[in-house]
């Protein structure tokens, strides 16, 4: 019996090849696009999973009350002594860590790095599972002078010679002795190193290690297994008020969420959002769904021509369930041949979508047999879902009437087909809004004025002591090149300010004690001139007035002055007290955007320091850029033993929206592809209908009709469909969007154009694709229509 | 009105040529009433086709209304077609859903006559064809001779100067389709040319001349002298 359906399934297969090649062509697309966003979705979720203790491993970290800090009062660092503490006052903790970020310039004979990787406590390895390829994970990080690196990185130093116990010097000669080697970090760690140092070759963790009043190290525990982190939790306040003067409220991550569900301030590196995830699984979902509606549809539409051999098997002897059985091994059919054409087009597509989500996705994931299984099981219900309704509406003819032709009305069958089609242009129409709206407001951000300039900057990363003693001859020597117009130093960069300090106590504050937050950062002498910041107020820092140095001179911006109560035009002279002591505001310069569009603008003040920076800004020519980079390199290399790391400004900032970048591409990428899947079954239906009305369309011709009157009459009905698709889709896109745009303090407005673009898009598609279609139909010869009769 | 000479109809498929028309050479002039006749497969609905310009000749001449049409687009024969032709079919050809009245008025439409005057022309249509009190029924609902009578009334509802029947009465018993003979031979002594496929000889007699196809040519021409009314 199943070869007999199977035999037939293939045998109506091809009789239809049109047909059958949209069902599986848009299936497979389908298919594809959610296989790609499923395996992209199992890797964000696979985030530090790796870890054998990942189950009972937590992150501790603490909420300050007061101190709004970047739009949030959540910091993920802790102090140095919580994990010796931690661990001795509660049983139930199995294992604790300390980490904390560190950047060595190291040299290994005679030849100079500047490498990232970590510090952490001797238990590290205890918590976190990197296996030592050598090396005794015991005692790796027991003595100060001990490294462990990573293999890439060893090779890097020591090219192909066995590293272990070999010696890399710090540039304050401290000497470190290799004692492991482990793999690379895997991608999915929510924290990245290339080496381990221990904690206790960290001057700054060694000066602070009884110190609770400092955060600047990331804490772990592992719990014993059955203990609960929840009760821990509980217990947290009053084992932290023993030690720790603030009143900081501490509080366990789950590590596995970290990726995911944390988004604090001092994050090792930025996580992604949950949210995000959900919005491509709908995406996922969205495009399948579209996929199943056009199955189910020409299913549906091809099923009334089957009437008749419904009927026939009916009176030979069928029982419902095996004509069912029928219908729905053709739908396997089809699917399964999808889903082999969708698995080709992930593996060709997927390196294409790695590069879009910057996941290594590659493509194990289509030889993890998990995965594979849950393809393989959403694929069959897809099938069963999308071949049922053609099955049981089919067979559900009386054999008599159906036999007869069946053809009688189709009301019920062509209201649900209508249905279909008005959800897929519904969803797809969404999308086009969605990706119009994201454009928009992408395109706002790039082109917006932020308040400073960023073309053509170029910001070296300063690490090394020595350029900060010879910055002025640095200066001299690079401006010495025409191509450089203007050199500046400071603490911060203009497109991040992301230090903050309290002023307390300034003209007209009544209250001596009261306080205000204000984003703060040390600049030289030219960065106001260099970043084009306007100056409202006053003037700038000059190296010619000496008491800007000595007597403390403030800029501030127009939010700080209000902040302050105080008015623009007599801003200038008054007094206050902040980071760099009391001083004087000699200037107000027009806002800026210092954080990203997603913050309101806040507070600010500059103040003079020409000699301490970690930056240094190059306003360079627009014209021979990479030219101008290797000289500033060279010159740097004069001045400094280790590698300058540079940027370019706009990239930066182009960084700073990388998740609104990639979730632009990507869902452009996928309503395109909505798009094509909505139009291939438009097709298929058009087609369809067309050849169901062939005998009306050849009378309508005999009888005078011209081909534009034929090609309205077919292509009305389905433009309605369109119409209707676009009012429904329109509430939904606007409350979408409402919501995405609600995290951006400075966005654009959804205007009505933005509506009426994306359905006069659709319906363009629509009706290209409809009248292909009818004007296929039109032109035909009326005769060879009739002469069937 | 109709004038042919030497037209030819040939058929080419995948693989094999058939010939449907060999050198007819016809005169129907205005008010005649004319059957053609003859077996299965003799080119009879090939020479109505067209006759009606729904289709081109491979060669020949074809003169209709005094003009050459044989080597005319598609779109002037339908400009000709439209108000000057109107069709009857075996099958009725009636649009399923479309009502009686807006199926009478499809012809008007597409002329673009106006609303009132589309109301007026369906009404007398239908009226003449006996079928007013089915007007806003649908062509399911009727029996084989009522929408047969419909399509007369669409076939004349444009004051066509010839119809064209093919097998009007194929697909109805006797009694119906003596009905339809008649409505037809009316219409021809009000004027209209008719030219009717048929193979019914009873059929043939309501004609004035029947013509015999065979094999796609011409085999004989007859003038019936004593015939129906």
């Amino acid at each position: 019996m199943l070869q007999n359906y199977i035999k037939i399934a293939f045998r109506n297969f091809r009789k239809n090849p049109g047909y059958s090649f949209i069902n599986v062509l848009g299936l497979a697309i389908g298919l594809s696009c959610f296989i790609m966003i499923t395996a992209y979705i199992s890797y964000e979720l696979s985030f530090d999973q790796f870890n054998e203790k990942a189950d009972r491993t937590y992150r501790v970290v603490h909420q300050q009350p007061d101190n709004f800090f970047l739009g949030t009062n959540h910091f993920a660092v802790t102090p140095a002594p919580l994990e010796k503490a931690i661990r001795a006052d509660f049983s139930e903790v199995e294992e604790a860590t300390t980490i904390g970020k560190r950047s060595l310039f190291m040299s290994v004979d005679g030849r100079a790095f500047h490498e990232k990787g970590i510090i952490a406590s001797p238990s590290f390895f205890d918590v976190f599972t990197f296996p030592l390829r050598d090396g005794n994970p015991k005692t790796a990080l027991a003595s100060p002078s001990s490294i462990v690196l990573t293999k890439d990185l060893a090779k890097k130093l020591f090219g192909d010679e066995d590293p272990m116990g070999k010696t890399i010097t710090s540039n304050d000669d401290k000497e470190f002795r290799v004692s492991g080697l482990i793999e690379e970090v895997p991608e999915n760690s929510h924290f990245s190193f290339d080496y381990v140092t221990p904690a206790s070759s960290d001057e700054n963790y060694v000066r602070n290690k009884e110190e609770w009043r400092n955060s600047g190290w990331y804490t772990y525990i592992v719990l014993k297994e059955g203990a609960d982190a929840t009760q821990l939790q509980a217990k947290l306040p009053e084992f932290i008020s023993t030690y720790s003067p603030n009143n900081y409220k501490y509080y366990l991550q789950a590590l596995t969420d970290i990726h995911l569900h944390s988004q604090i301030n001092s994050e090792f590196s930025a996580n992604n959002n949950i949210k995000y995830i959900y919005l491509f699984a709908g995406i996922a979902l969205l495009v399948l769904l579209l996929a199943m509606i056009n199955y189910m549809n020409l299913a549906v539409a091809q099923s009334i021509r089957r009437t008749k051999e419904v009927g026939l098997r009916k009176v030979i002897g069928a029982k419902r369930g095996q004509l069912i059985a029928q219908f729905l091994s053709e739908s396997m059919l089809v699917a399964f041949l999808a889903l082999f054409l969708a698995l080709f087009l992930s593996e060709l597509a997927l390196p294409l979508f790695d590069g879009l989500v910057e996941g290594p996705l590659g493509l194990s994931y289509l030889q993890e047999p998990q995965f594979m299984a849950m393809i393989f099981g959403c694929t069959f219900i897809a099938a069963l879902i999308s071949g049922s309704y053609p099955a049981f509406f089919a067979t559900r003819l009386q054999p008599r009437k159906a036999l007869k032709g069946g053809q009688e009305k189709g009301r019920t069958r062509s209201n649900l087909r209508n249905l279909l089609i008005v959800g897929q242009f519904a969803a797809s129409i969404i999308l086009v809004i969605c990706s119009i709206v994201i454009y928009q407001q992408l395109s706002y951000i790039q082109t917006t004025e932020m308040g400073y300039d960023r073309e053509h900057i170029l910001t070296l990363s300063i690490q090394d002591d020595e350029i900060e003693r010879q910055i002025n001859a640095i200066r001299q020597e690079l401006l010495k090149d025409p191509r450089i117009i203007a050199a500046a130093t400071s603490d911060q960069l203009p497109n991040n300010i992301a230090a903050q300090t309290v002023i307390q106590g300034w003209e007209g504050s009544g209250d001596p004690e009261q306080e205000l937050p204000i984003y703060i950062t040390g600049v030289g002498n030219h960065f106001t001139e260099l970043y084009d910041m306007e100056l409202l107020r006053g003037r700038n820092f000059s190296s010619k007035i000496s008491s800007d140095t000595t007597q403390g001179a403030y800029l501030l911006n127009e939010t700080a002055v209000k902040a302050l109560g105080w008015n623009i035009d007599t801003a200038v002279g008054k007094s206050l007290s902040a980071w760099a002591g009391d001083g004087t505001v000699v200037g107000v310069v027009k806002d800026f955007n210092m954080h990203s569009v997603h913050m309101q603008i806040q507070p600010l003040t500059m103040y003079l320091e020409p000699s301490r920076f970690r930056f240094v800004s190059l306003k360079l020519q627009p014209t021979d850029l990479p030219e101008t980079v290797d000289f500033v390199t060279e010159t740097m290399s004069d001045f400094s033993n280790y590698p300058v790391s540079y940027s370019f400004l706009d990239d930066v900032f182009d960084q700073q929206y990388k998740t609104e970048n990639r979730l632009g591409e990507i869902v452009g990428y996928f309503t395109l592809l909505a798009l094509f899947i909505a139009m291939l079954g438009l097709l298929g239906l058009v087609a369809y209908t067309a050849e169901q009305r062939t005998k009306e369309i050849g009378i309508r011709k005999v009888l005078g009709a011209t081909v534009t009157n034929i090609v309205g009459l077919l292509s009305k009905d389905f433009l309605k469909l369109v119409a209707l698709g676009f009012v429904i889709a329109v509430p939904i896109a606007w409350y979408a969007m409402n919501q995405w745009l609600a995290d951006f303090a400075y966005k654009i407005e959804i205007s009505p154009g933005i509506f009426l673009l994306a359905g006069g898009l659709a319906l363009l598609i629509a009706l290209a694709t409809v009248s292909w279609q009818s004007i296929r139909a039109a032109l035909a010869n009326p005769v060879d229509s009739l002469r069937s009769e | 009105m109709i004038n042919t000479k030497n037209l030819k109809k040939i058929y080419i498929t995948e693989d094999v040529e058939t010939t449907a028309l060999n050198n007819v050479n016809l005169e129907i002039e205005a008010g005649e009433f004319c059957a053609i006749m003859g077996p299965s497969g003799c080119g009879k609905s090939t020479l109505l086709n067209i006759m009606g310009l729904l289709d081109n000749p491979s060669e020949g001449e074809y003169h209709f209304m005094g003009e050459e049409i044989s080597d005319k687009s598609e779109r002037d024969r339908a400009q000709l077609r439209k108000g000057n032709i109107g069709f009857v079919f075996q099958s009725f050809n009636l649009i399923d859903e479309l009502t009686v009245f807006e199926n009478v008025e499809l012809p008007l439409l597409y002329l673009g006559v106006s609303t009132s005057e589309r109301k007026e022309k369906v009404e007398t249509a239908l009226d003449r064809m006996n079928m007013m009190h089915r007007r806003n029924h649908f062509p399911q609902q009727l029996s084989g001779g009522q929408q047969q009578r419909v399509a007369i009334a669409r076939a004349t509802v444009a004051d066509a100067k010839l119809i064209l029947a093919d097998e009007p009465t194929g697909n109805l018993d006797s009694d119906h389709g003596d009905e339809v003979m008649k409505l037809l031979a009316e219409l021809n002594e009000k004027g209209t040319t008719i030219v009717m496929v048929t193979h019914s000889p009873h059929d043939a007699d309501y004609a004035r001349r029947v013509i015999h196809l065979f094999d796609g040519h011409v085999v004989t021409e007859n003038m019936q002298e004593g015939f129906h009314v």
